[in-house]
Parts: structure tokens; C-alpha cells; sequence
């Protein structure tokens, strides 16, 4: 208890603290306090090695003081204490493992914030993404953050198991860091898939429909794992709630666990490859001597990878601000299969493999045998050597590899292969069922009412959008493969806000010996493709 | 190196924040933009889904279709509904329960004619897919939104609506003075929501037959013997349909076009409708 003495002595007590300090060296002492704090902050260096850091000089003290943080701090205990030189030369990885890495944790960041806003049963799921998108502040960068940063995960993932290979640096002892990166790309593959699903619209429920179909052909168990996949024959609400929580589970925890067993092996027990050239090429040897010299990781390596963390992030910032939007369609509907279905792109090979032949072989079986051979890739390649000159088989493989796997993706996409009848196309081109199209782009102010005719049209001496648009559209539906083929825009006014417009293209009817056909009254029969749809004077086409 | 990483790597942040404080500046407005963005393509496709289910009764412009169902297309009319049964939530939450639900009996018979006092006849389906319907929750919402959205259209929109198209300007000659006033009677008499005419926009009807090729076709009506009015020339044919509808009813139509139009109309006014009429 502060009794009424202690008051009484406040002032005297007070005074003689201020004299204390008074005596005491103002500075040494505010810098012995600062000293300590900044020492807590970065796990045991001082000031003064601070700033010797910023200004790249030695360290000032032995030993050297910026190790002592690898053995201090949980962050930087993962991280080796130096490299050799030359395995850090950006040219030999292209810091693409590295990128991988900080992909997956803007995927965990912004995956997280978005998971505050999204409910995944099928009557909410598509509802909270329309609010992320009008509702959340911010809403729509996370997301496209997210969907921008799972694209670029994919892509680095891949190079750098290119890289890797091109390199040479699976060869003995790091076969197993193989294996483990093998399993980190289907890892990596699959988290994209499952997180495709999750905005419930048709391009997500038709695309993971037939990625899953393609389980239903498995030999023997093919029904099981469908509908372990699924949670019944269709996706519904339970197909949607396995799918979010392998996204936003499953998937993360094995992932985090097989990053950090492939970590481990890197920096750990093998250290990051050196060169080919380094290790065993023709090399003068006071620069191989240069080359194998350490460097440490504080504070060279890590200003570089900080450097490389605010470069990628705000360039994938400015990114989605400037053209990367990630698609929403309309939602999910089982009832209605989209004219063009694909896959997503990173799977595309996979669907141009489908339309080679029997589903069972080029579905399930080929990509088995595929993964199977990736895996054992290390073990199958005995040749010791790294150097590329000793490697010609292994090289062009892996060139022949990546050529037939753009190829098939090339064939995966619905342009080749698949045929529309010519009217649907035209007119889908146009006006295609999701996304905007050159019709809706126009805007509703330069949609002109009227009706318009393939037959009568003719372009004015200063056509319009609008007039060179119908234009087009005359050529293609005079030049279709159809008997006398007409088109024809309606638009008129169905609310004072809101445009109608029918577009109809209508042909003469030919039998299979390509004669006309006639009806009872001898006319030739006529054939038409119509379709309907509105323009609602806010709809923002023109702004997409 | 180190040092230049840290001085670019500054910069770069730098220009990172600038970008995200220009997000964080435009982001209510943008969010208010893409909320009514998304509003207008929801009654897009309630219009769409309009156009799919509902035709056949209300009409493809919600007009309503005499003997089968109820006009809805007029915003003031439906909200007069709502206080006229005593509903007690707004426009917007009457229209997606009646859609959802249907309705079992009957509220304004005199839309239905016979069907309304068949006590196994259903006034309409439901339509939500819990309650037996095709339409999913969504889709019943977009519909309602759709029909909330109709209201009056202003003096200048219909003045421009009646603005001859380039083609249509070809059919119709130098007396665009008359035809405005005639396409301005045809759209503000409703006329439009019975009859389709290439020639106005918005004239789509399905209940009476199509007025295009009219003068022609009048010739031929009453050159033929099951005529039963009094006309002689096209002109006095298309005059008696208007003033006196079920002097001759065309075949495979109802008797349901309204029969006061005559002491509505202006001798003027009626001219000009003639006139236009037997132009098309
Ligand atoms: C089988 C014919 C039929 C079809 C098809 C039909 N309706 Fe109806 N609808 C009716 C009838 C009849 C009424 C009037 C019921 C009454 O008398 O209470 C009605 C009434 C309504 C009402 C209430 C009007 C009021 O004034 O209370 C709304 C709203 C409505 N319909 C919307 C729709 C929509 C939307 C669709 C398409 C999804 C649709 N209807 C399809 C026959 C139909
Ligand atoms: C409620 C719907 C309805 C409205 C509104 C309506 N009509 Fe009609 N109209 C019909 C029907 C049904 C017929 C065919 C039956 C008959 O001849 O009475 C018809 C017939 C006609 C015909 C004869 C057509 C022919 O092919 O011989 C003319 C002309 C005509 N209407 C003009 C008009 C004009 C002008 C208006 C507006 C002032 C109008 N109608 C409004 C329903 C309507
Ligand atoms: C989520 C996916 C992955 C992550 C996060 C990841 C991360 C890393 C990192 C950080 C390195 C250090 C070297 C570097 O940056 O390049 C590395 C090396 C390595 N990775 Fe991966 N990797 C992934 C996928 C893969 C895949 C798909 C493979 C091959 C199938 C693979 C095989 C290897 C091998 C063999 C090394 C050693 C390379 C060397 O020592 O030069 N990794 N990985």
C-alpha cells in the first residue's frame, strides 16, 4: 500500500532518480538499452553489426556474430548458414524452388483471408464470391491475388523440375529430393484443381466434372473412387465440401510436410547442387577455388531474397490491377453443359491425351505410367556425369518431353478436334453463353434498336462499331458451310432500362445427299438457330 | 550488391504501397460499381429465364396472355398487388415467394376466364425445384428482379425508340410525321403487347396476329367469303378491327382484343393509325 509517507517522499524520490541518471552518460545509456532491445529483435546481432550489415562491411565481431542468429532464431535455423558461391548463381536455378515456396505462402496468406468470407455449400458458395467481389474491401485483389498466385505456383513448380533436370542435379545422392519434389508437383497440381471447384460456377463445376469422370476410369475400383471424390454420382454439396477441405486442408498440411522434408534434404543434408561445370568441367582452378567459396546467408543472401519477395509480390500486384482478373461465370448449373467445357490449362495435356484414344489408357493408365517414370528418373539415368555434353539421350528426352507435352495441351483445347454446327458458332463467337464477347462489349449505349438483315444490309460511308460488327456478322453467316443461309438482329426495348436482342440465323434444310427438302407445299423446309438474350443499361460490358 | 538490393527493394515497395493506396482509394467506388454490376447481368438472366418459362401465360413481355395469366409488366401495378393483399414484406419478397410457390387458387380470376373456377386446375406451378419446380433459388431471384425492374418508359426513350432504324427508313417514305404519331399510339395504347410489327420496336405480341404485310392481306380478307363484317376496302377493314373488333374475328384468335379503342381515339389520331397500318 502507498501510504501517505511514500507520497510525501515522492518528490525527493523522484528528484534523486533524475540526478541518477543525470550522472550516468545520457547516450551510453539509451544505447545500451536500444543495444539490448535490437539484439532480442534479430536474435543476437547488436547495433553496431546492423549497420555494418547495411553497409555490406565485415563483421565486427568473431565469431561472427550473424551465425549466431541461425542457432538463435526458429526462422533462421531452417536456413544453412552459407552457400557455396556458385550454387547460388542465379543462373543455375533460376531461384525457382525458392519461388515455389513464396508462392505457397501468398497462397496461405491471402487462401486464408478469403476463407473468412466463403462458405462452401452449393446455395452459398457462389453467392459470397458475387460478395468478396462487391461487398469485401479488398475482397477482389485477394482473390485474384490468390488465383494469379496458384497459375505462377504451377508454372514455377514445373520450370524448376525443369531446371532441375536440365541440371542434372537429381543424380546421386539427391534421388530421394526427386522423389519428394515429384510428389510436391502433384501436391502442387491437385491444390490447384480442388481450389477450381470452389467458386461454384460453370467453369469449375464442368471442369472438375469431367477431371473426376476421368477417376470413374480406373480398372476395378474406378465407381469407388469417384465417389470417395465426389461424396455421390454428381457433384453436389458434398462433392463441394471434400473439395474445399482438401483445398484448405488436406492438401496444405501435406504440402507443408513434403516441403519441408524436400527442404531439408536441400540445405540440410546436400546443399543446393553446385554447376556441372563447377563440379566436374574444364575450369581454371583458382576460379573453381571462387566458385565452391562460402557465402553467408546474412547478410548477402538474405537482402536478395528479401529484394526478390517485394519484386514478385508487387509485380504480381500491379499485375491484377492491370489485366489479371480471375474468371467467375455464372454459377454452377448441372442442367446445362456449356458449349466449351476445357480443362484448366495446366491440365489440358491430360484432355488432348483423352481424345487419342480409350479413356482407361489415356486417363488413367499412360499418366500412371507417366508419374511412375518421373519418379524414377533418377534411378533409371545411371550415368554419373552432370555435364551436359555427357548427357546427349538424357537432354533430348527431356527437350522431346517438353515439346509433346505442349502439344498435347495444344490439342486439349476445344478449338481442336471438336465441331460446332456453324450457326451455334457464329453466333457463340458473338455472344458466347459465359464472358462478354465482341456483341456486349459494344455497351448498351452502342447496341442500335432495329431489325438488321444479312440479305439488306449495307455498311454506311461512316460505319459505327455497331454497323462494322453486323458487318462481320453478315460475311460469316454468307460465307457458312450452310444452303442459303440468312441472319438476322432483332433489338428492341423490353424495359426502359433493359435491351432485347435476337440473333437468328436461319438455312435451307438438306438431306444426307445434300438435296434440298421440301415441304408438303413444295417450299424448301428452313432451319434456324436462335438465341435470346438482354442488355441491361449497368452491366459494365464495355468496361471489361 | 547488398546495398543496391536494399535501395531498389525500397523503391519497389514504394511503388507497392502507392498501388495499394490507389486500390484503397477507388475500392468504394468500384465496389459500389461491381455490386450494380452484377445486379443488372442477375436481371439479365431473369430476363432470359423469363423468356424460357414464363411465355406461354404472362407473355414473352410479360404483357400477360388474356384466359392463361395476369400481365406483370408494369412495376406500379405489382406494387399495388402487394397492398391489395395485405403482404406484408416488400415487392421483391412477394414476387419470389409466388414465383417459388405458384399459386394453388386463383387471386384475380378474371385474368383466367374458364380455368379459374375448375377447382383442379392449378392457378399457376410452382416453380422453385424444393416445391416441385425446375427453377433453382437463384433463378428464382433473378426472375424477380427482372420484373422489378419495369417501369414506365420516360416520353424521350419511346420518341427514340420510334426513330426509324437506316432499313426500316428505306420501307417507310418522307411522311415520318404521321408514322411517329401512329408508332407512339401503337406502343402507348399497348397495342404492341398483343400484335408484333417489324416496323415498331418493342412490338413482339403473340395474342393477335402479326400486323406486318397488313394491307395486303386486308384485301384478301374481305374478298373472302367467310368475312362477316361491313368493309369494302383494306382502309375500312383495318378501321372496323380497330373501332369494332368482333365484327370479324381472324381465324384461330381469341375474341379478346379490347373493344373501346374507338371512343379512345381522335378521328386524327385513328387516321394515323390506319394509314400506318395499311403501309405494312
Ligand atoms: C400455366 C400458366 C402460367 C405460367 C407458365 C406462369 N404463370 Fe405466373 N401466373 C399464372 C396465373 C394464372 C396467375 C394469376 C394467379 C391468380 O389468379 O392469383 C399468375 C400469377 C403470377 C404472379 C403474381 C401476379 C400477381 O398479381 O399477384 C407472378 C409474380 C407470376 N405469375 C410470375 C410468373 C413467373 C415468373 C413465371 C415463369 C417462371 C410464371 N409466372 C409462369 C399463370 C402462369
Ligand atoms: C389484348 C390484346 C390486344 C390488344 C391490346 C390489341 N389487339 Fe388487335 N387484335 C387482337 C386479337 C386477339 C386479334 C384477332 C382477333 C380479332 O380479329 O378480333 C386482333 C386483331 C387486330 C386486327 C386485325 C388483324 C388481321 O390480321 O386481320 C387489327 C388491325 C388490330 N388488331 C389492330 C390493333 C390495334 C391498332 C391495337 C391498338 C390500338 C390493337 N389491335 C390492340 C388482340 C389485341
Ligand atoms: C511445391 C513444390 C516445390 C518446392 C516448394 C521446392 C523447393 C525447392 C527449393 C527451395 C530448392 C532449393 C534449390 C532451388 O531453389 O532451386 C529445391 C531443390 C530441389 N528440388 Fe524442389 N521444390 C518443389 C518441387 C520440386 C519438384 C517438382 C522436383 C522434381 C520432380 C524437385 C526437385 C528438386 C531437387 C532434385 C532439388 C535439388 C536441386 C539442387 O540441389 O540443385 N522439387 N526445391
Amino acid at each position: 500500500m502507498l501510504g501517505l509517507q511514500d507520497l510525501r517522499n515522492l518528490p525527493k524520490d523522484f528528484e534523486r532518480k533524475v540526478r541518477e541518471l543525470l550522472n550516468q552518460d545520457l547516450e551510453e545509456t539509451v544505447r545500451e538499452r536500444l543495444d539490448s532491445r535490437v539484439r532480442t529483435i534479430t536474435a543476437g546481432l547488436d547495433l553496431e553489426e546492423l549497420r555494418a550489415i547495411f553497409r555490406g562491411d565485415a563483421p565486427t565481431e568473431k565469431p561472427n556474430p550473424r551465425w549466431k542468429v541461425h542457432t538463435t532464431s526458429f526462422l533462421f535455423h531452417i536456413r544453412p548458414r552459407y552457400y557455396q558461391r556458385a550454387s547460388t548463381w542465379f543462373t543455375h536455378t533460376f531461384r525457382l524452388g525458392w519461388l515455389s515456396t513464396y508462392l505457397f505462402f501468398i497462397e496461405l496468406i491471402t487462401g486464408i483471408i478469403l476463407m473468412v468470407y466463403y462458405a462452401p455449400t452449393p446455395d452459398t458458395a457462389y453467392r459470397d464470391m458475387l460478395n468478396i467481389l462487391s461487398n469485401v474491401r479488398f475482397g477482389l485483389l485477394m482473390r485474384d491475388l490468390h488465383r494469379l498466385g496458384a497459375e505462377l505456383m504451377v508454372i514455377a513448380v514445373f520450370l524448376h523440375m525443369v531446371r532441375v533436370y536440365f541440371t542434372g542435379s537429381y543424380k546421386k545422392p539427391r534421388e530421394f529430393t526427386w522423389l519428394t519434389g515429384v510428389v510436391l508437383l502433384g501436391i502442387t497440381l491437385f491444390l490447384s484443381f480442388s481450389g477450381y471447384l470452389l467458386p461454384w460456377d460453370q467453369l469449375a463445376y464442368w471442369a472438375v466434372t469431367i477431371g473426376t469422370s476421368m477417376a470413374d476410369k480406373t480398372p476395378l475400383i474406378g465407381r469407388e473412387v469417384n465417389l470417395l471424390l465426389r461424396g455421390a454420382p454428381d457433384i453436389g454439396a458434398g462433392g463441394l465440401l471434400r473439395f474445399y477441405l482438401l483445398h484448405v486442408l488436406f492438401l496444405p498440411l501435406l504440402a507443408i510436410l513434403f516441403i519441408s522434408v524436400h527442404y531439408y534434404k536441400v540445405s540440410r543434408e546436400h546443399g543446393i547442387s553446385l554447376p556441372a561445370v563447377v563440379e566436374e568441367g574444364e575450369m581454371d582452378e583458382d576460379r573453381r577455388r571462387w566458385a565452391k567459396e562460402r557465402i553467408d546467408f546474412i547478410p548477402d543472401l538474405l537482402t536478395h531474397e528479401l529484394f526478390l519477395s517485394v519484386l514478385v509480390l508487387v509485380a504480381m500486384v500491379i499485375a491484377v490491377t492491370v489485366w489479371f482478373d480471375a474468371p467467375l461465370e455464372s454459377q454452377a448449373n448441372p442442367q446445362v453443359t456449356p458449349l466449351d467445357t476445357k480443362a484448366p490449362w495446366y491440365f489440358l495435356w491430360l484432355q488432348g491425351m483423352l481424345k487419342l484414344g480409350d479413356p482407361t489408357l489415356m486417363g488413367v493408365v499412360l499418366p500412371g505410367i507417366i508419374v511412375l517414370f518421373l519418379a524414377a528418373i533418377p534411378y533409371i539415368d545411371n550415368n554419373p556425369s552432370r555435364l551436359a555434353k555427357n548427357r546427349p539421350v538424357a537432354l533430348s528426352l527431356g527437350v522431346l518431353g517438353v515439346i509433346v507435352l505442349i502439344i498435347l495441351s495444344y490439342m486439349g483445347t476445344p478449338q481442336w478436334g471438336i465441331e460446332t454446327p456453324p450457326a451455334v458458332r457464329i453466333v457463340q463467337d458473338l455472344v458466347p453463353q459465359e464472358g462478354v464477347g465482341p456483341f456486349r462489349k459494344l455497351g448498351y449505349e452502342k447496341i442500335k434498336l432495329g431489325t438488321f438483315e444479312t440479305d439488306s444490309f449495307t455498311l454506311p460511308d461512316n460505319p459505327d462499331e455497331f454497323d462494322i460488327l453486323f458487318a462481320e456478322f453478315q460475311d460469316r453467316v454468307r460465307n457458312a458451310p450452310l444452303a442459303s443461309p440468312q441472319g438476322v438482329w432483332e433489338i428492341d426495348m423490353l424495359q426502359p432500362t433493359l435491351k432485347r436482342v435476337k440473333m437468328r440465323i436461319t438455312w435451307t434444310k438438306l438431306d444426307e445427299n445434300g438435296n434440298i427438302l421440301l415441304d408438303e407445299q413444295g417450299q424448301p423446309v428452313r432451319d434456324q438457330y436462335e438465341k435470346v438474350f438482354f442488355v441491361h443499361e449497368s452491366s459494365g460490358y464495355e468496361y471489361e | 550488391m547488398v546495398r543496391l538490393q536494399i535501395a531498389l527493394g525500397v523503391i519497389i515497395t514504394v511503388v507497392g504501397l502507392i498501388v495499394v493506396a490507389w486500390i484503397a482509394l477507388n475500392e468504394d467506388a468500384n465496389l459500389a460499381r461491381r455490386d450494380e454490376e452484377i445486379l443488372a447481368r442477375r436481371i439479365e438472366r431473369g430476363a432470359v429465364l423469363f423468356e424460357q418459362n414464363c411465355y406461354t401465360c404472362h407473355g414473352f413481355s410479360a404483357q400477360g396472355v388474356p384466359g392463361l395469366g395476369p400481365p406483370l409488366n408494369d412495376r406500379e401495378m405489382l406494387e399495388q398487388r402487394v397492398k391489395e393483399v395485405g403482404w406484408p414484406g416488400s415487392l421483391y419478397s412477394y414476387l419470389v415467394r409466388t414465383i417459388a410457390g405458384g399459386r394453388i387458387v386463383s387471386t384475380r380470376p378474371e385474368y383466367l376466364g374458364g380455368k379459374a373456377s375448375d377447382p383442379n386446375a392449378m392457378a399457376m406451378p410452382p416453380w422453385w425445384e424444393e416445391y416441385g419446380g425446375p427453377l433453382r433459388k437463384a433463378d428464382v431471384e433473378d426472375i424477380a428482379l427482372f420484373l422489378q425492374n419495369f417501369e414506365e418508359f420516360p416520353p424521350e426513350l419511346l420518341a427514340e425508340m420510334a426513330t426509324p432504324t437506316p432499313e426500316a427508313g428505306e420501307q417507310q417514305p418522307e411522311e415520318g410525321g404521321v408514322d411517329a404519331v401512329a408508332v407512339d399510339l401503337f406502343t402507348q395504347l399497348g397495342c404492341l403487347g398483343c400484335h408484333s410489327l417489324a416496323t415498331v420496336p418493342g412490338a413482339v405480341g403473340t395474342v393477335g396476329p402479326p400486323l406486318d404485310g397488313l394491307g395486303e392481306r386486308a384485301a384478301s380478307v374481305i374478298a373472302d367469303p367467310a368475312y362477316t363484317g361491313n368493309a369494302t376496302t383494306p382502309e375500312e377493314y383495318i378501321r372496323e378491327s380497330i373501332v369494332d373488333p368482333s365484327a370479324f374475328v381472324v381465324a384461330g384468335y381469341p375474341d379478346v382484343m379490347p373493344k373501346g379503342f374507338g371512343d379512345q381515339l381522335s378521328e386524327e389520331q385513328l387516321n394515323a393509325l390506319v394509314q400506318f397500318l395499311l403501309k405494312q
